[in-house]
């Protein structure tokens, strides 16, 4: 450890020091929580180019969906799912049972659970309270880039403070873009296509990924089997493609261990 | 009521969101589960994209999509820059150039 971090530690910033010894090795440790959830916050922030259109597109389909505004305005902190939400508001619309519309939207996000087991390693030590809020704040968008932060970085003892940042950078952007979508609604021109600002922006975070051939096979497998099952009820379709994929993933992955040992 | 549809399709995403970190908690992880797990990123994405490019009104559309030259362009940015806003921004832009443009028609 370079002299100048030593010097540094007074009885304040001890409390941010790493437990272990091994940890003082690297030099991600030594991140306060503000550090760690200002970098969420940074690292979230390009999305919202993709993110906000979105949750204003969602705000605009709510009200012609003709939702009542109050209900379209707290599905995105009850919910608090941007797909999940579109697809609420078309089935009401075209007057699907509610049982059935709440059950389309918990099949959809049944992949969140899958976030779920990739997060346990970071977060399954943390109170209860933390636990919950940041399940809560689990989405796609949060999930993506603290996940990167969590794989890719030294492990530090306040990393959920970079998931605290992402989800709540999503969470703020997306009550804005949702009530900005119900007030300036009618002004969007459908025909701007402002929904395909979604796949853009996954694909943004996916692509740079892609490298590795194993998760080219995950990702290929993943959108043809959603392209193939798309017949399926209840939109099953999502949790059926994602677990091909991983399973191609894990099969690629293996045959490559294989072919390098022979 | 739509409210209970709503707080019922709340519950079951807050439900699958919180149910390996609550149920799992601080027991070790085993390494093949580890190992599935490395893929969970790119296979939910995939699975979100294809459709979202590829569908038109619930049909699939291979001719007069303009989403796939966009989305096409858009990947080979993201592939090279990593960047996030360059590769929306890309996407968009040759979007509106075919759509409004008229690009490839």
């Amino acid at each position: 450890m370079p002299q100048a971090t030593q010097l540094t530690i007074t009885p304040a910033t001890r409390r941010f020091m790493p437990a272990t010894p091994t940890d003082q090795m690297n030099d991600t440790a030594k991140l306060t929580p503000m550090q760690e959830f200002r970098d969420g916050i940074r690292e979230e922030a390009p999305l919202m180019l993709g993110v906000f259109p979105f949750g204003m597109v969602f705000g605009v389909l709510g009200v012609e969906a003709g939702l009542d505004p109050v209900v379209v305005f707290f599905m995105s902190s009850i919910i608090f799912g941007g797909a999940s939400q579109v697809i609420f508001a078309q089935m009401a619309s075209a007057g699907a049972g509610l049982f059935v519309i709440a059950g389309t939207v918990g099949v959809v996000n049944l992949r969140h659970a899958l976030y779920s087991a990739t997060m346990v390693e970071y977060l399954g030590r943390l109170p209860l309270g933390w636990k919950v809020l940041l399940s809560y704040l689990l989405t796609d968008e949060a999930f993506a880039i603290s996940n990167n932060r969590m794989r890719n970085r030294p492990h530090s003892p306040h990393m959920h403070y970079h998931l605290l940042g992402t989800g709540l950078t999503l969470w703020v952007s997306w009550q804005i873009a949702t009530v900005t979508g119900m007030i300036i609604g009618a002004a969007i021109p459908p025909e701007l296509g402002l929904g395909f600002a979604i796949p853009l922006t996954f694909l943004s975070i996916t692509a740079p990924l892609l490298r590795s051939r194993p998760h080219l096979a995950a990702f290929a497998t993943a959108g043809g089997v959603a392209m193939i099952s798309q017949n399926l009820p209840w939109n099953i379709w999502v949790i059926v493609a994602a677990i091909a994929g991983i399973i191609a993933g894990a099969v690629t992955e293996k045959m490559i261990t294989a072919e390098r040992s022979t | 009521m739509i409210w209970i549809a709503i707080i019922l399709a709340g519950l079951m995403t807050f439900a699958a969101r919180f149910s390996m970190i609550g149920l799992i908690g601080d027991r070790p992880i085993p390494d093949s589960i580890r190992k599935l797990l490395a893929y969970v990123g790119p296979a939910v994405m995939a699975a979100i994209i294809f459709p979202a490019i590829l569908l038109i009104d619930g049909e699939i559309m291979f001719a007069d999509n303009a989403k796939i030259p966009a989305m096409l362009i858009a990947a080979i940015v993201a592939f090279r820059t990593g960047n996030v806003l360059a590769t929306i921004g890309t996407g968009m832009m040759i979007y509106w150039l075919i759509t409004y443009g008229g690009w490839f028609t």
